[in-house]
This record gives structure tokens, sequence and C-alpha cells, in this order.
């Protein structure tokens, strides 16, 4: 599990109490491990993460601007000032302190995980529910029903979706189940997320398409698709497999979970997650470790009184 | 021998330039149902016994009367003449079934006035074929007399119907043969002399046939039209000077004649539900059409509207859907019509005044559910229902949205909850499984789903559903267990049948996958 977190800083070369040290850093981003050892010619107050409470000197303003210039710069697909899709456990480790919205983000698994893959999905739909109302739309390819089946509404409330919100399409190919995914972002934001399920991969320009319609609304847009290639302009990329449930104190089974993998995040980084969904507070948990799984067969647990 | 010869041969093309008729059974023989001018002039007549018609005319062309064929290509013509005005009915089987009705109050001046329309009507009924005989009058009854009886092409002027049909014959009331026979006898031969005799002694012999014929003629007593298609609420049509071609310009017309529909509906507050849009192809003479050159378009909207941009838009994907033969002509469309076939209230809408971003309109909504079914199918769009069910795939039901669906469905949901786990990905058909247990009814050990072995590493269940007896015989008890293999996926199994001497060893079946 990877638990390490960087946090991009910005050092101003026109402040006044870095001195010189500090200048040689000019105009640099410079990416710092929160864990590693502090450098020994940056003053302490640069290392603001640590520190007790203090006003925010003027240096510190200066930093949260070039930083928000910054995110501006460098997300020109992103609908403007719109804040993440909060999962919960894994913002920390996202841009923009959640799922980016307004872009496409991809969700794939291999084939044998691929059920896993469509309750990731439905559980950030059920997410996107909680953010703005309207419907969510969910626009599948008939190809990529074909394995596993049709959702099923029942299912669908157990993981926490409001199923009634819910608008199934079906389309014959991806191509119109792609067309579909943009007339849904297009649909002068009313809907509140547009998932889709092909059984290709997008190219270049339809993923540019998706980008610029999703943009218009900052709509949610997660695509699980099939396909090996893995070009694509999506913000981010989710390889989702299947991991063993947790327990109840009881033996049965516990909130389902997932091994999440970033491949692919801009203005962030990759990473591997173990992680749970709870259908009720409609946030992802980090799992903790194996250890605490419940054993498969407790000897003398089922012992009886003759 | 010759009648044999020409029932044996019934297939031999017909000469239209030689006497033919058409035979049906009747009264002492076949007798003459239908015949052609040829054959009138040799002096046969209708209703006339084939073999005195044969006695006739020597080279006699003969054939069964095919009704069903007959009616079949009245209503074809039928829905050619749609082209004229949107109310057309065929002659009920009463007065012959030879021929239409048509409705054109206020449609005439769209042809450049009635005589205009009748030309035009004639002009292209003989460049197809036929002889046509056609009258305008105020009232059905009167048309049909002056169309029968007098010149073709003669137009009542409005409310002279009594003067008109004054000198026309008897039959031109279309009375039953009985009571026709018996006014012969009478000496009365004309309508004439009975418009002026008072009504009693007729409302006596007759009952209701003549005086309810003659009132309907004049004008006095409605007489109701049905209609070969339902009337639309709403219609429009245009007529091109140059025959169009593209989908583009078949929008624009389209465009056009929904301005010209919707200001209707404005006026009453109502909204279209389901729309034709009627193209009516230029014919040529060498290939018949089956359709007499009609080409319909239906949309069916999820909610009422009357925003031409959007239902030409709606007809955008629509077309694109059936793609290139949708709008296949020879010729091109000569005219269009469209007609609002369903309409419903539409009152207009005040979008609450809200300062927060987080409203939505619910138009854009089923604007956009109406976009997706034109492009993908109407069956492509669907919302999930719960049913009142235990057994898992009779549990619910998906729907074609419509507007106040999605609270009601939401609050179904919410209050039908199943007691047990629930996959979100259910299996169209269950799937059979190769399963081992540890004990009989216990839950599965290992499992082979699809050519591949799984082991389970946990299970939870069983949940028994029973089949629910009032449906139908044959499901078998179901014990459902939620297992886990070893790498973590998460199947959905169900035992069906239960262990009982008699009964047949119960078999295993996959029905769902888990996230």
């Amino acid at each position: 599990m990877l638990q390490r977190r960087f946090q991009p800083r910005f050092v101003s070369p026109r402040s006044s109490a870095g001195g010189d040290e500090v200048g040689e850093a000019q105009g640099v981003l410079e990416v710092l491990g929160s864990r590693s050892p502090p450098l020994p010619q940056t003053p302490a107050r640069v290392a603001h993460t640590a520190g007790p409470a203090q006003a925010p000197s003027e240096k510190e303003q200066h930093i949260a601007r070039l930083r928000a210039a910054l995110v501006k710069l460098e997300s020109c697909h992103t609908a403007r000032g719109a804040t993440g899709l909060s999962l919960g456990d894994l913002d920390a480790h996202l841009p923009g302190g959640g799922l980016p919205v307004g872009v496409l983000n991809e969700v794939t698994a291999d084939y044998a995980h691929r059920p896993a893959a469509y309750g990731f999905t439905f559980a950030l739909m059920a997410r996107g529910q909680m953010r703005r109302p309207g419907p969510i739309v969910l626009v599948m390819s008939r190809r990529a029903l074909i394995d596993f089946g049709h959702p099923y509404g029942h299912g669908l409330a157990q993981l926490g979706l409001d199923v009634g919100d819910l608008i199934l399409v079906e389309a014959g190919k991806d191509v119109d189940a792609l067309w579909a995914i943009e007339e849904a972002l297009r649909a002068s934001g009313s809907v509140a997320f547009v998932a889709g399920a092909i059984s290709g991969s997008v190219d270049l320009t339809t993923a540019r398409r998706l980008n610029l319609a999703a943009a218009s609304a900052a709509t949610p847009l997660v695509l699980l698709r099939g396909g090996k290639e893995d070009a694509g302009p999506a913000a981010t990329r989710w390889r989702i497999a299947t991991a063993p449930a947790a327990r109840d104190p009881h033996g049965g089974f516990g909130r389902w979970r997932w091994q999440a993998r970033l491949e692919r995040c801009r203005n962030g980084r990759p990473g591997l997650w173990n992680i749970e969904w709870c259908h009720v507070a409609h946030r992802f948990h980090l799992a903790e470790g194996v250890a605490d799984r419940a054993p498969l067969a407790q000897p003398g647990r089922s012992r009886r009184a003759g | 021998m010759r009648s044999q010869a020409a029932a044996a041969a019934p297939d031999d093309p017909v000469d239209a330039g030689r006497p033919l008729v058409l035979v049906a059974p009747g009264k002492g023989g076949p007798r003459v149902a239908s015949l052609n001018r040829a054959a009138r002039e040799g002096g046969i007549a209708s209703g006339e016994l084939l073999s005195n018609a044969r006695a006739k005319v020597l080279d006699l062309q003969v054939r069964d009367w095919d009704t069903q064929a007959d009616a079949d290509a009245l209503r074809r013509l039928a829905a050619w003449a749609l082209r004229y005005a949107p109310t057309v009915a065929l002659y009920d089987g009463a007065s012959g079934a030879d021929g239409l009705f048509l409705e054109i109050t206020g449609c005439a001046h769209l042809f450049g006035g009635e005589v205009a329309m009748l030309d035009d009507m004639r002009a292209r009924l003989k460049a197809a074929g036929l002889a046509p005989r056609l009258a305008i009058a105020d009232t059905s009854g009167a048309a049909w007399a002056l169309s029968h009886h007098a010149a073709c092409g003669t137009i009542a002027p409005s409310g002279a119907q009594a003067q008109m049909l004054q000198g026309l014959p008897l039959a031109a009331l279309r009375l039953p043969a009985e009571a026709l026979s018996l006014l012969q006898r009478l000496g009365l031969k004309r309508i004439g002399e009975i418009m002026g005799q008072p009504r009693a002694p007729f409302a006596a012999r007759f009952e209701a046939a003549l005086l309810g014929r003659l009132d309907q003629a004049l004008g006095r007593t409605p007489e109701p039209l049905v209609p070969v298609s339902p009337p639309p609420r709403y219609h429009a049509r245009a007529s091109f000077m140059e025959p169009i071609f593209s989908v583009e310009h078949v929008l624009v017309a389209a465009d056009r004649l929904l301005h010209d529909v919707a200001a209707q509906m404005l006026r009453d507050g109502a909204g279209a539900r389901v729309l034709q849009l009627l193209l009516f192809r230029v014919q040529s003479k060498s290939a018949p059409d089956d359709d007499h050159g009609v080409t319909p378009l239906d949309i069916g909207l999820a909610a009422p509207s009357r925003d031409p941009a959007h239902i030409t838009r709606l007809m955008g994907l629509k077309l694109e859907r059936l793609g290139e033969r949708a709008l296949a002509t020879d010729f091109g469309f000569e005219a269009a019509a469209l007609h609002v076939r369903v309409a419903e209230p539409l009152t207009g809408h005040q979008v609450a005044l809200r300062l927060d971003e987080r409203q939505t309109d619910p138009h854009a909504v089923t604007g956009l559910v109406d976009r997706l079914r034109q492009r993908l199918g109407a069956g492509a769009v669907r919302v999930l229902v719960p049913r009142q069910s235990h057994v898992p795939e009779l549990s619910e039901a998906a729907v074609t949205p419509a507007p106040a669906l999605a609270q009601e469905a939401s609050e179904a949901w919410r209050a039908d909850f199943p007691v047990g786990p629930r996959p979100p990905l259910l299996l169209p058909q269950p799937e059979t499984a190769d399963v081992i247990a540890l004990i009989p009814d216990g839950p599965p050990r290992q499992f082979r789903w699809r050519g591949v072995l799984h082991h389970v590493s946990h299970a939870s269940g069983p949940e028994r559903i029973t089949p629910e007896w009032w449906r139908r015989t044959g499901d078998r008890t179901r014990d459902y267990y939620l297992v886990e293999d070893t790498s973590g996926r998460r199947f959905w199994l169900y035992r069906a049948g239960l262990f009982e001497p008699d009964a047949p060893q119960p078999a295993w079946y996959v029905h769902g996958v888990f996230a």
C-alpha cells in the first residue's frame, strides 16, 4: 500500500524571509516528500505543514496565490473553479480534493474483475447523486453488457444509489454510446452524473469532445471501458480489481472491497489503495490490512449444548 | 366450356380495352359485381346474371371479385388522399364501399380553390390509371349523390343542395334495394318528388332509411365520418415549388410546418406527444407504389412540447437512425403534411427564482430523453421501477421514462427493500454451474461456471425464495447463496429444488455477480 504523500511546494523568489538560499530555486516548482527529512538549507517556516498555527505570513499568502494560478494554468480542460467530487479517504491523494469533474475519468479492469469496476462506477454514481440534484445517466453499449448482465435495481439500491433517478441508456455500438454520453453531457447541466460503459476504447478526438462537453457544466464523467490501448487524454484512469470483502463480527460479509490502482492522474500522482465503499455515508474508506479479517472457520464456534 | 376456360386461367393479363366484368356469387348464380366501360357499352348492367352477360357480349373477360384486394386498394388510395385533407373516410359498406369522403373544410384554399383542387385531383387520379367521379357539396350525402349521378366535377354552391338534388334519381340517396324498388312501384323517381311530401307516410312505410338519408343529404341531420386514420388534433401542410430530396430540405420544411402547428397549439395551451410527418412523393407512372407515395415519419415525445427546434432536431436524429433508405425517392417529395396525433395540455411554466445553482430544468431532461430515443430507438432509454414480487428477476421492470415518474420511482425504491443481499449486475438468464458442496443442502465449496473453477472461500446464506404459485408452475424453490472465491470475486448462486424423495435432483445456477 502506498501511503506516501507528496505535497508540491512553491518557493517564492520575492520572499524576504527566505534569504539567498531560497533564491536559488527561482520560479522552480519543488516537489518535496513530506516524509523526507527537511533539507538543511530550507528554513523551518517554509515547511509549513508541520509548524504551529500562525497567522499566514505574506509569503504564505503568496504561495497560495501561486498555487491557485498554477492549477488554473495546468487544468486547461478542467472546468474553471469546480472542486472535485469528494470520495472520502481518497481525497487527499487527488488534485482538487476529489475526483476531477468536467473531465473524462476512465475506469478499466481485467476481464475477470470487470464486475468490480462496475461496482466502483456505481459507487461513484451514488457519490455524484449526493453532490448535485438531477438524474444520473448510465449509457451502456450492448457488448459491454453481454458478459455480466444488466444493472439490477435492488442491488444498485444496496450500493446506495437512488435508482429512481437513474436513466439507463442502451446503445447498440460504442459509437452510439459515446454519442449518447456527449448528448447527456450537453443537456445544459441538468444531469448530475454521466457514466458510460463501452467495450472498446476511446480515441483521442472523441475523448477531447467528451472533455469539452463535460467542462461546459462541470458534470462528473466516468467511462468504464474495455480495450487495451492506454492512450487518451483522461484526467484520471483507474484500474479496479476485486479484493476479499471485509468480514463482520458474526462471520458474514461486511463492506465490499476493491483494489483501486490510480494509473494516471493529471496534476497528481498515481497510487494503489485497498478501498471499501460505505453505502450509507457514500464515501470510500481505506481498508485496513488483511490481518483483521475474521478467521474463515472458527473451531468450536458452533458447539451446542446437548 | 368457356366459363371453365376463363376460370382455369384467372391470371391471364386483362385487356382493359375489352369488356371485362368481375363476378361475385349471387341469387341464381354468379352475378356481375363490377364492370368496365367497354362492358357497359355492350349492354351489361351491374347485378346481372353472368350467363345473361355472356349472351350479350361474346368475348367477355370474367374475373372473380376479390373484395379484400378491392378494400386494400381503396385504403391505399385513402392514404394517398391525405395529401388533400387530414380527414379521409371510406364509403361504408351500405353505400357501396367504392369511394372516399374527404373533409376539405379549410383545405381547398391551399390548392387555389375548390375548382383547382378537383382539377388537380382528377389529373393525378387519371395519371394513375383511374377514372374518378368527383363532386363537392356541403354534406357527404349530397357529395355522394352528385358524384354518382351528376357530371364529374360538379360543385354544389354552399346551401344549394336542395336545388342540386331535386333532379337526381332516388338511387342517389344511398337507399337499400328493397326501398328503391318499392318507391319505383309507387311511381316516385326523382328526389324532388319526395322532398315536398309530408313526412309521416314515408316514415311509416320506409322506417328510418329514406328520410334519414334525405336529411343527411340536405344537412338536416349530421353524418359522422369514420376516418381511415384518426383525425389529427392539429395539422399543417405545404406544397413545394420544386421537389425536395435531401434531409436538410425535409427538416426545413418540417420546421416551417411545426411553426404553423405550434401557433395553433399555443392558442390552446397544448403540446404534442405524438406527431407524424407525411412526405408525399412525386409519383412515377412506371413504378406504382405500394403505399401510394406516402412516406410517414412518426415521432413520439417523452413530454408534451411545442418547440419547433426541439422537434425538428428529433426528426433529424430519427432520420439519422433510419439512414438513407428512409428518404429514398425517385423524383423527390412534392408535398408534406404534419399531423399532431396526440396532444396534451402544456401550460407555460415559470422557472423558479432560486439564486443557488442547484436547480435542474426538468425540460432539459425530457428533451435529452427524446433525443436519445429518436437516435437509439424507442426502447433504448429505460428507468427501473420495483415490482411486487419476491422472485428476483420479476421484482423490477424497465419502463420508458416519463415526467413525474422519477419521484414515484424513488419513493417506491426506498419503500421496497429486499431482505437479503442483491447483486448490482443480474444475468439475463440464470446460468448452470457445477457445484461441489460439503453437505448436500449446504453452501457450495467449489463451483465451475463458464468453464472456470472457483474455490469458495466464504459463503453466506441461504436465502430461500419460493416460487409464487399464482404465476406459473414448474418453478422450484430456490436457495440463494452469496459466495466469494479465493480471488475475491463474488457471485450469487442458487440451488433450485429441494432434496426430496420423489423430486428430481436440485440444480445449481449462477444468477448474478456482485461488485
